[in-house]
């Protein structure tokens, strides 16, 4: 072996660096995917209530008649109900559609820039009958209205 | 083929987004018939309209929306060639993105 002390020592080191460097390669994907938390990963399997308690921090829900959740009152399938949240209200930032048994009880949050209008629609899944409650956060207090959908058929699993 | 289809109309001075994004939205509670198996959750979890490029809306969701999610959204204003992006991010690490202009 002609090899000697410092060439091994030096190749060692270079070989230690590329190692190291790529390691970090293989890391950054992970490290972006922990920079996007995924809020509603927070609520996943928990009850109505808590789940409320979680989005609102124990404030009170005022009910509100600027408030307009059109939504079927029948619905023959779960797995397809077409809604729409309309609001008057002044500065709404955020805008949280909830269906009260269904496995997962938030559906989605809505956060507004002063740009859009409240004016929402979208289509959900629901499991059975039950009431569909959307949330209004606007000048920090939480409004509602809910409405109950009869669901014919489930749309989780059904 | 991108995943996202958008429509916009202008109309009263407002702008109407409408998308239509091809997606399964799998809750994960399902099972292959033929197989038995659960399938595994695959759903949209984040959901961002731009409009010049500047974050107007987004929207966080689980699996409760259905299949093929549809999204319609109004912004205050918007002139006829404004761009408008919308992006999505499901819980596989997937993603997508399509821009548009305003008619």
């Amino acid at each position: 072996m002609t090899q000697t002390r410092r060439q091994f020592i030096k190749k060692s080191l270079t070989l230690g660096g590329a190692y190291i460097a790529s390691s970090l390669v293989m890391l950054k994907p992970l490290l972006a995917q922990s920079k996007t938390i995924w809020p509603i990963s927070k609520f996943a399997h928990l009850t109505y209530q808590t789940a409320l308690n979680r989005i609102t921090g124990g404030q009170p829900l005022i009910p509100s008649k600027d408030i307009t959740l059109t939504i079927p009152r029948i619905a023959e399938n779960g797995a397809l109900i077409p809604f729409t949240v309309s609001s008057t209200l002044e500065m709404a930032e955020s805008v949280f559609i909830l269906v009260k048994k269904n496995p997962v009880p938030l559906i989605a949050r809505f956060t507004l820039s002063p740009q859009v209008t409240t004016q929402l629609s979208a289509r959900l899944k629901m499991a059975e009958t039950s009431e569909v409650v959307s949330i209004v956060l606007a000048n920090g207090h939480y409004y509602y209205t809910d409405k109950t959908v009869k669901v014919t058929l489930g749309g989780c699993g059904g | 083929m991108s995943s996202i289809k958008i429509r916009t109309k202008r109309q009263s001075g407002n702008t109407q987004i409408r998308t239509l994004i091809a997606h399964p939205m799998e809750t994960g509670l399902n099972t292959d018939n033929e197989t038995k198996k659960t399938i595994a959750a695959h759903f949209i979890q984040q959901l961002t309209v731009l409009h010049n490029d500047e974050i107007i809306l987004t929207t966080d969701m689980a699996s409760g929306i259905s299949k093929n999610p549809y999204f319609s959204f109004e912004m205050k204003g918007g002139e006829s060639g404004d761009k408008i992006t919308i992006q999505w991010t499901d819980n596989q690490g997937n993603s997508d993105s399509q821009d548009t202009l305003i008619k």
